[in-house]
Formats: structure tokens, C-alpha cells, sequence
């Protein structure tokens, strides 16, 4: 039933609105010739700028200045007083720190296991399931790959029989249990950020998959000819892989690294399904996330949105400078 | 997920003669048999945390809280007994059930008895004041249940309740994904086909707000549809109360931000279609209306489909819109559910395999039944078919 109304609303709209713009393009018709080119292009174009402005532009301009208010009022201006919060006190400084490291390390090991498994799977029977297998982590939420390894990672006290894999094959083996991801402080074995590292391997179980599918397409589009050439010539295969393959796909390799790198700045799900930013797992997103609508402090939130934006951007200035790189290479 | 579709080609490439192969002779090398075996190690990482997920979710509540899934493979039946040495006839006593789901069966053998402790997950093959002897089972097999899902999906107040947040990703999800890609087409049409000034500089303007993380947009956003834009007194742009805690309101939002993606990846396709193609039809009197929805869609299928299934793994997956603009029973999504359940009952297994599993099921079978569709354009070469 409710699917049956969702698709009548569906069509509805893809009917209704085709039919809206095909009836001001009529109406177009009817004016003066000098204005009707421009008309037909504001129809066409007009509707997705119009949402670009109202859903991404203003807001994101709303958020800049909020940056700059106070939080229960927002209309006093305080400076740049939330941003040296963030960057003075030990809380938000923690909080950069562990983003950084998430940055640092998730599209590294995202990068890696990709080329493994591209190189690896290569022409091997079974290598479109393998590829699928890696794949399919991509496919489902980040909430539901959460579960997935907070299952992995269930701990039971010492006396009990472990239900998690990781403490089962630990205390197999003879350690004690481990608390993954929920671990605090007084205790021995605990490191600084081994929390957060268990949380970022969930992402690379995610990410490694589009690596890899889009690693494997760059490794077969490297003509076989270069390859056998330089073994030919006596390369090794170590050479042939270090200074063949990978100078030919490097440019793929930046275009995953930095695509990887976004999707992680911006990663909130994993950190909320997981710990909820407890545990000294917080990221940028999810304190902005938690600082905004729990704690009604939307200066803070949006001051931390603003540093989200503007550590997107150098990595976004690099993939357009290797992309220009590359076009002028050809 | 979305900024993953930004370097998926949409055509087929790399394909034909002379491509391929790096490692066809790299099994020539001494590391082949330790490179299948890295291979095998990280695909059994990558597949076994679902798969434990899956087949825990089918383990009855106190199995899964107190047992590691696996044991409904190494479980064998639990066997009577020998007393002394030697086969005895027992009859079966009581079967108590502690609190941890362990069954203890007392079998009596004359004076002598015997406890058998049975774990939970697996099943007894006896009732009181059966006879059996030694050596024959206690109690077998791996049990499984649908129980877990049941309880999930149940609409009542106890339940998980996900049935109804089912439909409500789903009432969410379509709309959100056919609406900004037919919005956007015609966008992506007007920046390859139309001329006019400054069509280059506001396409990549366009383009460039890829890069504005979505956080930037929520609170102004959320508050724009609430209670509308005033500078003073004036009313620039009036509250969208019909939006509010409704789930046009999530449309809405994935529509405003899906443009960028949408509208950059069509245009890259449209843009290719043959220039030929339109001068004729121009020539012979089309208007752009015409030529858009009679030569132009049907020519982008393959990318109206592939950016398609994107979106709706996108927006199906999504947690945090979800969170900010449809946070009420009635709007809210399955992920936003989950998220619920995982918080504040983390220790109910039972409840979060199987509601994991079922917010991953549609997202899977698309994967599995579309994969060629979507994978294609990356793999060619190398997948048959």
C-alpha cells in the first residue's frame, strides 16, 4: 500500500514537473524572440539553481557568519571566540587530532588494500566474486557496517565465553579480552587512540572496495605491452610493478585517495552507530553533529562545519592540480 | 556513497586487445602462492563479520548473547553418557533451563545419575521419561529461528518496529532518488546544449560546491523550512510549514544537495552524446524541449540508471540527513532506527543482527542483481557478460 503510493507520488512528480517545464516552454514561445532563448535557458536551468542556491548556498553562507555568534542567542557576535574554543581547550583539540589520524590513515589503508587485492585478484579465476566480496561493504550502510563490526568487537568479562570473534581468537591464544572500541583509561592495557583505530578500520572495510574496483579498471587499461617489455628487458617482477604499474596508475590511485578522503571527513555514521563519540572517539562530524542538536550550541557546531569545509578544500586544490597535470601530460 | 560515484565512468573503457593482464605473469613468480593467500586472508576479513552478523541474526536471543555463532558449525551432538565404562540405559530425569539459556539434563540410570549441561544454540533431542542409552543423542543440531525477525519487524510497542521504519526508507528513498536526477537532467542538457553567457563559469560553480560538506547546510536549512527567512520584518522567504516533520521535508533536502553530483556527472555524459545528433534534429525544427525528452533521454538510460542506483544506495544508507530533518516516528528511516537500538539497548543482539541484516537487504539484492549494470563500466575486460 505504501509502496503503491510512494510510486504514484513518484510518478506524479516526474510527470507533473516535466509537464511544468514543458508548459512554460510554451509559454516562451510566445515571447519576443530576443528574450526567448534566454527564457527557455532559465527554464531548464533555472529549478536546479534555485535549489543549489536555497539548499547549499545561503545555507553554508548562514552557517559561516553563525560561526561567528553566540549560542543561545545567535545574533551577538563573539569573534572568533568558538574557533579558539576548538582549537585552545583539550576537548576540541582532541577532537582535530583524532580527525587527523582518520584522514591520515583511512584512504592510506584504503589505497593499499585496494592495489593488494587489484594486483592480486588479477586474472585469477574467481577474481570478479573476490572483487564483489570487497565490494559489497560499500553497498550497505555505514550505520549497519557499524553493527557489523561492534559485533566483531563484543566483549564479554573474562569469566565468560567470548561471543565476539576478535576476543574469542585473543583469549585462544591466551590474552585476556579486550574492551575494542569502548576501552577507558585505568586500565593496562589501554593506548591512547586505540579506540579510534578500531572505529577507522570499519571505514577502510568500507572504502577498500571502491578502491579496488576502480584500482583493478585502471591495472587492466595499462597496455600489457609495457609490462612485457620491460620484462623482456629483464625487469623483475618487484621492478615491473614498482616502476611500471604503479607510475601508470597513479593518477587513479590520487583520484581514490582524495574521493576517500572526503567521504571520511565527512564520516559521522561510524562514530554515532559505534561509540556515539564516547570513549575519546570523537570526530569533527559527529561533535558538529552532537554540539548542534543535543548540547544547543550552534555557534560551536558551526564553527566546526567551517573547519570540515575548509580542510576539504586542499584536497580538492590537489586533485584538480593532478588532474590538470595529467591533461597537460598527454 | 555519493562522492564515490564522482570517478566511476559511466562508459565502458580499457576494453579490447593489448589490455589487461599485469599479473597473468606474475604467477610466473615465486610470490604467486603467497599472494593468493594474502588474496584469501583479506576477502574472508571482508566477508566473515557479515556473515557472522547474518547467521547470528537466525540464533535464538539467549544463543547469541552467551555463544560465538560459529558454534552452530562445531556444536555435535551431545551424547549420553557412560557410566564406569559402560553402556548404561538411562531414563530422563528433569530438564531445568538456567538463566544464561543453559539446559542441565539430569539422566537416571537405577541409583546412579548423570548431568548433561546442554549450551545454548543447541537443541534437545530428548523430553522427560524418554529411555535412551549411552552414546546416543542428548541433544543436536544447530537451531535456528526466524524469532529474531519477527520480534524486530513487530509493530508493537515492545517490538523493534523496524517494519514500519522499512517503509519509511522506502517512502523516503524513491522520491529522493527520481527527483533530483530528472531535475538535473535538464540542467545537465541546458550546460552541453544551450549557448549562453557565462554557462561555463556557473557549471563549474556548480561543480565546486561538491566540496561543501553537508554539515554546513543542515541547521540554516532545517531552520529555513521551519521558520522561514525574515530580515526584520519582512518575510523573504516564507516558513515551509507543510514541510515541517514531514517527510517532503527529507525530499527536499536530498534534492537540494544531490545537485552538484547529479548535475556534473549528466552533463559529463549528455555532453558526450554526437553534436550531429542535435544539429539535425535543430535543422529539422526541434525545439530544445523536444530534442531533450525525445533523443537525449532515451540516449541516457545508462547513466540515468547508474547515477540512479547511486542515489538510492545514497540515500537509503543515509544517517545523518535523516537525522537532522526527519527525526520523528513518522518520517524517520530504518538507519536512524538502528542507530536508536544499537545506543540505548546495545547489548540486544538479537534485535541488532537482525535489524542490521534487514536494513542491509534491499541495498544487497541491488547490489548483487545490478552489479553488472553499475560495475561494468569499471571492470570491463576482466567480468564475462
Amino acid at each position: 500500500m505504501i509502496l503503491i503510493r510512494t510510486l504514484a507520488i513518484v510518478v506524479a512528480a516526474v510527470a507533473g514537473y516535466t509537464a511544468f517545464i514543458a508548459v512554460l516552454d510554451r509559454a516562451a514561445a510566445t515571447l519576443p524572440l530576443r528574450v526567448q532563448d534566454r527564457a527557455r535557458v532559465l527554464i531548464f536551468v533555472g529549478p536546479a539553481i534555485a535549489l543549489l542556491a536555497i539548499g547549499l548556498v545561503l545555507p553554508a553562507i548562514r552557517t559561516f557568519v553563525l560561526s561567528f555568534l553566540d549560542d543561545s542567542t545567535s545574533t551577538k557576535s563573539v569573534g572568533f571566540a568558538n574557533y579558539s574554543e576548538i582549537f585552545t581547550t583539550e576537548g576540541g583539540r582532541h577532537i582535530l587530532r583524532n580527525n587527523a589520524y582518520w584522514v591520515l590513515i583511512v584512504p592510506t589503508m584504503s589505497v593499499i588494500v585496494g592495489v593488494c587485492v587489484a594486483t592480486l585478484a588479477d586474472k585469477y579465476r574467481g577474481e570478479s566474486i573476490a572483487k564483489a566480496l570487497i565490494f559489497l561493504p560499500n553497498a550497505i550502510s555505514l550505520a549497519g557496517a557499524g553493527i557489523v563490526w561492534k559485533f566483531v568487537y563484543a566483549y564479554r568479562a573474562p569469566d565468560q565465553p567470548q561471543i565476539g570473534v576478535l576476543n574469542k581468537l585473543l583469549t585462544s591464544v591466551g590474552f585476556g579480552p579486550h574492551r575494542f572500541i569502548v576501552d577507558r583509561p585505568p586500565n593496562w592495557a589501554w593506548i591512547p587512540g586505540l579506540n579510534s583505530l578500531f572505529l577507522m578500520f570499519v571505514m577502510i572495510w568500507v572504502q577498500a572496495g571502491f578502491a579496488t574496483v576502480v584500482l583493478s579498471a585502471a591495472i587492466k587499461g595499462v597496455p600489457t605491452e609495457y609490462l612485457e617489455a620491460s620484462r623482456i628487458d629483464g625487469a623483475t617482477e618487484r621492478q615491473v610493478f614498482w616502476k611500471i604499474l604503479m607510475p601508470s596508475i597513479k593518477p587513479t590511485i590520487i583520484v581514490v585517495w582524495t574521493t576517500t578522503t572526503i567521504a571520511v571527513l565527512k564520516a559521522y555514521d561510524v562514530v554515532k552507530a559505534m561509540t556515539g563519540g564516547n570513549f575519546d572517539t570523537d570526530v569533527v562530524a559527529s561533535a558538529m553533529m552532537r554540539q548542534t542538536f543535543s548540547s544547543s550550541r550552534p555557534g560551536y557546531g558551526a564553527a566546526l562545519a567551517v573547519i570540515l569545509f575548509v580542510a576539504v578544500i586542499p584536497v580538492m586544490y590537489f586533485n584538480i592540480r593532478n588532474y590538470q597535470a595529467e591533461k597537460a601530460g598527454r | 556513497m555519493a562522492t564515490t560515484i564522482d570517478s566511476l565512468p559511466l562508459r565502458d573503457s580499457a576494453s579490447g586487445p593489448g589490455r589487461g593482464s599485469f599479473s597473468a605473469s606474475a604467477t610466473r613468480g615465486l610470490t604467486s602462492w603467497f599472494g593468493r593467500f594474502v588474496l584469501i586472508a583479506i576477502v574472508a576479513l571482508w566477508t566473515v563479520p557479515t556473515a557472522g552478523l547474518a547467521i547470528s541474526s537466525f540464533r535464538p536471543e539467549n544463543a547469541i548473547k552467551t555463544t560465538p555463532w560459529w558454534d552452530n558449525f562445531t556444536t555435535k551432538t551431545i551424547d549420553a553418557p557412560q557410566l564406569n565404562k559402560k553402556v548404561v540405559s538411562f531414563t530422563v530425569g528433569d530438564v531445568t533451563e538456567s538463566r544464561n539459556g543453559t539446559n542441565r539434563v539430569t539422566l537416571k540410570a537405577g541409583a546412579a545419575t548423570s548431568v548433561v549441561n546442554i549450551p545454548p544454540g543447541t537443541k534437545l533431542a530428548v523430553k522427560v521419561g524418554d529411555k535412551i542409552k549411552s552414546g546416543q543423542p542428548v541433544a543436536a543440531n544447530p537451531r535456528f529461528t526466524l524469532r529474531n525477525y519477527r520480534d524486530v519487524l513487530s509493530s508493537n510497542s515492545n517490538g523493534g518496529q523496524l517494519g514500519k521504519y522499512f517503509w519509511n526508507s522506502l517512502k523516503i528513498t524513491l522520491p529522493a532518488t527520481v527527483l533530483p536526477i530528472l531535475i538535473a537532467a535538464f540542467a545537465a542538457y541546458a550546460f552541453s546544449w544551450m549557448r549562453f553567457r557565462g554557462r561555463d563559469t556557473l557549471f563549474l560553480m556548480t561543480v565546486a560546491l561538491l566540496v561543501v560538506p553537508l554539515q554546513m547546510a543542515f541547521i540554516p536549512l532545517l531552520r529555513m523550512i521551519n521558520l522561514g527567512v525574515h530580515v526584520g520584518d519582512t518575510t523573504i522567504f516564507p516558513a515551509l510549514t507543510f514541510m515541517r516533520n514531514h517527510v517532503s521535508s527529507v525530499w527536499f533536502a536530498h534534492t537540494c544537495f544531490a545537485m552538484p553530483l547529479a548535475i556534473y556527472l549528466l552533463r559529463n555524459f549528455i555532453g558526450s552524446l554526437p553534436g550531429e545528433l542535435m544539429e539535425a534534429a535543430r535543422v529539422d525544427g526541434a525545439s530544445h524541449m523536444k530534442i531533450f525528452l525525445r533523443i537525449v533521454i532515451p540516449l541516457s538510460v545508462p547513466a540515468l540508471a547508474s547515477l540512479g542506483i547511486f542515489q538510492f544506495l545514497w540515500v537509503w544508507n543515509d544517517l545523518a540527513v535523516a537525522t537532522v530533518f526527519g527525526p520523528g516516528q513518522d518520517v524517520a528511516p530504518m538507519t536512524v532506527k538502528l542507530v536508536d537500538l544499537a545506543g540505548s539497548k546495545g547489548e540486544d543482539w538479537q534485535r541488532l543482527t537482525s535489524g542490521a541484516f534487514v536494513t542491509m537487504l534491499l541495498p544487497m539484492t541491488v547490489f548483487f542483481a545490478l552489479q553488472k549494470f553499475f560495475v561494468r563500466g569499471l571492470v570491463t575486460g576482466s567480468v564475462k557478460g
